[in-house]
């Protein structure tokens, strides 16, 4: 308190350092409050106030009127109701902001959104301000649909929508916003990418082979649910989908291509790039020195594994080689020396064959159906025709019982009418015995059908099958259809074999034994006829008839044991709608196979060659070689296992993998700006606060400082009395350097910044105000050095003062600072100077 | 009035003033000369502690300053006045002010501060230009105004760095006439420190030359410069007498 009271200069600097903190402070955020306040009006301007625009058009100042009417009509087409409002314009840009009736605020209009507004004049763009929103950026695009999906069911969502590559988030309202940020946030850091870098840059080829390997490897591990590889899915540029593209056409391509195996001579050492000359449609054979001919088949060397060489034909076709004998291609087109033999395996060929033999198979399978059909009658047929058999041996053993009491009752005579009618019943059952064993023949020629039919099929199958088209995408899954299909056939023809095996294995004895009795009442029936009715017990009429009695009852007796109904079923089966019960159309399947094998691409293997090296031309020129690979999965992944796993894979054990977040979420639009605006207001109050402090130190604190190295004040003794040199140096220097004006600049400027920053809400990123005013603190060394070149003292004047016995207080209100620059120092100090 | 013992004072290696032994009287005129750099200049500043000596005693009206702190040097100061070769004039200030800035912080009013102001200004013959700046004077009227500032505080002793020596031949005189007034007015005790010989020989009651920082001989002026015993002496003498 008595310190306030005594008037001393150093009042003075308090008062001048609080005034010029409180008002560099107030001004600062003053000013920077003001220009906050204009931008936060100007982006109420540009983007609207909040919920009054869900999109923001922007164009060419010249174009926008075309612009105005394209989007006119496509309110009026598409979202009538929607208002159009004309926003500010700035360098040259028009802007309009379109606010959507809430009907039309869902996820299939705001998908959409490219569609209705693309190509609009003036390149044209819009951009989403729907509010309440956030977005997700950075997601990879291959689980674009999973996050998207996971984040429509936090409550308070409205629903997701693709903006622009990132997860725009529509919520349902602002107050929902904080709790779906933390869900979302939960969300994300449940799942991580796994970026492996790779030592040195490989081809996308390449990479996708690894990152599919890595992904399979880490599918299963222990703790990893789920894994998914978004190696190639990560960007979004059209141009990567084109070389993706073609490099699966070059993996169905290479599957469609000639295998070509090379067996090097012994000591004769071929590389991947050679070329090989094989005799094709050439008449002469080639010889070593000769020139190259359009007709002979070239191979070039693209692989050496551990199954050897292996080669693409690059001129000519399989179909076209007439030996194995491969002779070196050089420079020049040059033909060289022998170099071994190759082993070709002509996949399109055997492709071709395997769909042809398929259909043969399958057509000669339906023709048997149909014929046994035709032949036949079905199946009802025969069992019915079995029934009837039944129903006439029935009658037939009446007749003969009938006949036989009759020979007993007459004394071997019978009247001329029985025995005819006895005659022509044996006839008919004859005739639908005859029927019975060709039906009978045709089930066992339709087994015997199927059973090859099975075989075929197998055969089709494995050269159809996976084994040729491992990886070739979308052909492999047709083909992986029909296969299904083809096994579904085989299945089906087993099961029905098995019900023909069956009634082959009831009937073959039966029609034996009917056969027998038919030719027995053939017999018997022609000896009627021949010689006459007499039957009397012990003749041979008698005898005969008593034996066809006899294996008439043990026919019936057999037939009688059969289940009709479960036969008719089994041999249903077979063919009343045949395959109609496992819903396979046999027909549909021929014409599908027929349209396989005419879809089948029509190339030679020189095309096909040229073709693949085309692409690896192209993409392996053109598309960028990746250094890493990318893997989606979970967070809480044992990440040494999966570190091991993946240096096991890729042999390297130093190999960098680091974890990457699946996306950064945004919060709305408008907060983010006006944070930005909060950071910019917080720059500038930080500049104008280094301005001020600049000013200050000019103008003001320069002049003390001055004074202060004139007057040679020291807080240590002049002398020190050490003996050494050295250490009287040091002393010296320490001096210099602990000298008040030094101290006071120091001071005074780490606490003016120091101060002036949180109190005016500056900030500069990164740095704290502890850091900001060790800053001042170094600045203020900085004006001590040059303080007298900024504000000189008259050295001359301070001496006149001193030697009028004025203390420094006076020389400092009355000499120094009048003759110093004008500034907070010389203002506050009128009110202290005598002599004005 | 003024005593000196064993005075050194020294700038870096150089030594100024090496062991200064000397008496001033009471209202005598004393003259310093000798060549440039011979210590004159800081031994006039050493008895105010314009600058600080090194060793040895000033006693002044029978206190040491060299003991003083600074509020007491401060009281010493304004009863010793001090005239700067160079004018050392507050250039903001009128001629008026810069004679009565003094004044007024030794607590004397505004108007007795001017009235007195105006006074030492008459004496040295600038009553005229009591407004002007320092700037709108010329070097003998700085100078005398700045010795009216040292008359201001009615001082006991004068001490004098060489008036003349940044004035043109001209002005010298004006500003030694005004010297030689106050001599003869008498009372007021005065070291000068000069190079004008001729006054030296008028004006002062002893003169003492000095030489690489010691007084190398001292006596009345007459004394000193027709029969000088020092090689300092004997070049003034040479120089008096062509």
């Amino acid at each position: 308190m008595l310190f306030w009271k005594k008037d001393t200069f150093i009042k003075d600097i308090l008062v001048l350092l609080l005034v010029s903190i409180i008002g560099t402070a107030v001004f600062a955020a003053g000013f920077a409050l003001t220009t906050n306040e204009y931008f936060g009006k100007a982006v109420s301007g540009v983007i609207g106030d909040v919920g009054q625009c869900d999109l923001f058009f922007q164009t060419r100042d010249e174009l926008k009127g075309a612009m105005v009417r394209q989007i006119k009509q496509v309110i009026e087409e598409r979202f009538p109701g929607a208002t159009l409002k004309e926003g500010i314009s700035i360098a040259g840009k028009a802007s309009y902001l379109l606010t959507l009736p809430s009907q039309y605020k869902n996820k299939a209009i705001y998908n959409s959104l490219s569609y209705y507004f693309n190509n609009l004049p003036g390149n044209g763009g819009y951009s989403v301000m729907t509010e309440p929103r956030l977005a997700i950026t950075s997601v990879p695009g291959g689980v674009f649909e999973l996050l998207s999906k996971q984040v429509e069911a936090i409550p308070g969502v409205n629903f997701t929508f693709n903006d622009g590559g990132s997860i725009g988030v529509i919520l349902k309202n602002a107050g929902s916003e904080e709790s779906v940020v933390r869900k979302i946030k939960e969300l994300l850091q449940k799942y991580q990418i796994l970026e492996v870098r790779l030592a040195a840059p490989a081809s996308q080829e390449e990479l996708m082979g690894l990152s599919k390997r890595v992904s399979q490897s880490l599918t299963g591990l222990k703790g990893v649910d789920y894994v998914r590889d978004i190696t190639m899915s990560s960007g979004t540029d059209d141009y990567q989908y084109l070389v993706n593209t073609l490099y699966e056409v070059k993996k169905f391509l290479l599957a469609y291509a000639a295998e070509v195996k090379i067996q090097p001579q012994a000591n004769r050492k071929l590389d991947i790039g050679d070329l090989l000359v094989i005799n094709g449609q050439n008449q002469a054979d080639l010889k070593s020195g000769a020139l190259l001919e359009p007709l002979q088949v070239v191979v070039k060397i693209t692989g050496n594994d551990a199954a050897g060489l292996r080669g693409l034909i690059i001129q000519g076709d399989a179909g076209f080689l007439r030996d194995n004998r491969a002779y070196q291609l050089l420079p020049g087109d040059k033909i060289g020396p022998f170099v071994g033999t190759i082993e070709v395996s002509s996949r399109k060929s055997q492709l071709v064959y395997a769909m042809d033999q398929g259909i043969k198979l399958l057509d000669k399978l339906n023709l048997a159906i149909i014929d046994f059909n035709n032949t036949t009658g079905g199946a009802g047929l025969t069992v019915d025709s079995i029934e009837k058999v039944y129903q006439r041996l029935v009658n037939v053993g009446k007749n003969l019982k009938s006949v036989q009491s009759n020979i007993t009752g007459l004394d071997g005579k019978m009247d001329r009418s029985s025995l005819s009618k006895m005659v022509s019943l044996l006839q008919s059952v004859g005739d639908d015995l005859d029927y019975l064993a060709r039906t009978f023949g045709r089930v066992q020629i339709l087994e015997n059908q199927f059973d090859q039919a099975i075989s075929g099929l197998k055969g089709a199958q494995f050269l159809i099958g996976n084994a040729l088209f491992p990886n070739s995408g979308g052909i492999s899954d047709k083909i992986q259809l029909l296969d299904n299909q083809l096994d579904a056939v085989e299945s089906a023809l087993r099961s029905r074999i098995v019900k023909l095996d069956d009634f082959i294995n009831r009937f073959n004895p039966l029609v034996g034994v009917l056969m027998s009795w038919r030719n027995k009442a053939r017999d018997f029936s022609e000896q009627i006829n021949s010689f006459g009715t007499t039957f009397t017990p012990g003749n041979d009429n008698y005898q005969n008839l008593m034996e066809l009695i006899q294996s008439t009852d043990q026919i019936i007796g057999n037939i009688t044991e059969i289940n009709f109904s479960a036969v008719k079923s089994g041999l249903g089966l077979v063919s009343d709608g045949f395959f109609g019960s496992d819903k396979i159309d046999l027909t549909a399947l021929i014409a599908e196979l027929q349209r396989v094998r005419d879809s089948l691409p029509k190339l030679l293997d020189e095309e096909i060659g040229h073709s693949v090296n085309l692409i690896d031309k192209y993409a392996g020129g053109e598309a960028n070689p990746g250094e890493s690979i990318q893997i989606f999965t979970e967070a809480a992944i044992d990440r040494e296992l999966v570190d091991a796993t993946i240096a096991d894979i890729t042999n390297n054990s130093q190999i960098g993998i680091f974890s990457l977040p699946v996306g950064t979420i945004q919060s709305n639009i408008r907060g983010e700006i006006y944070k930005i605006l909060a950071e910019v207001r917080s720059t500038i109050a930080a500049l104008i606060v280094f301005i001020l402090w600049v000013l200050t130190f000019i103008l003001d604190q320069s002049l003390i400082i001055s004074m202060l190295k004139l007057m040679d004040f020291s807080l240590l003794p002049k002398k020190c009395g050490f003996r050494h040199s050295w250490l009287e140096r040091g002393y010296g220097v320490l001096t210099k350097i602990l000298k008040p004006a030094n101290l006071y600049a120091v001071i005074i400027s780490g606490l003016f910044l120091g101060l002036t920053f949180p109190l005016a809400g500056a900030r500069i990123p990164y740095l704290s105000n502890w850091t900001i005013g060790i800053i001042g603190g170094l600045f203020g060394i900085i004006i001590s050095v040059i303080a007298e070149k900024i504000n000189p003292v008259s050295k001359d004047e301070v001496l006149a003062g001193l030697s009028l016995g004025l203390p420094f207080k006076t020389i400092m209100r009355e000499i120094v600072i009048p003759a110093g620059r004008p500034g907070m120092l010389q203002l506050l100090n009128r009110w202290k100077m005598i002599v004005k | 009035m003024l005593k000196i013992n064993g005075l050194t004072k020294s700038y870096g290696r150089k030594k100024a003033l090496n062991g200064i032994d000397l008496e001033v009287a009471k209202g005598e005129t004393l003259v310093l000369m000798g060549p440039s750099g011979c210590g004159k200049s800081t031994l006039i500043r050493c008895i105010n502690r314009l600058t600080e000596p090194d060793a040895g005693v000033i006693q002044f009206g029978g206190v040491n300053i060299t003991d003083l702190n600074l509020s007491q040097l401060l009281q010493v100061r304004r009863r010793i006045g001090f005239v700067f070769q160079h004018f050392n004039l507050i250039r903001r200030l009128t001629a008026l002010n810069n004679v009565s800035i003094s004044l007024r912080y030794q607590g004397v009013k505004e108007d007795e501060a001017n009235r007195r102001a105006e006074a030492a200004l008459q004496k040295v013959g600038l009553g005229h230009k009591l407004h002007e700046v320092p700037t709108e004077l010329s070097g003998g009227e700085q100078q005398r105004v700045g010795i009216a500032r040292a008359l201001a505080l009615e001082p006991e002793i004068m001490l004098w760095d060489e008036p003349t020596a940044s004035l043109d031949p001209i002005l010298v005189g004006e500003v030694i006439e005004v010297m030689e007034e106050l001599v003869k007015e008498g009372g007021t005790t005065m070291v000068i420190v000069t190079h004008e010989l001729f006054f030296a020989k008028r004006a002062a009651d002893r003169i003492v030359f000095m030489d690489k920082g010691l007084i190398v001989e001292a006596g009345e002026p007459r004394e000193v410069l027709e029969y000088p015993t020092s090689e300092i002496g004997r070049k003034y003498h040479h120089l008096l007498k062509h």
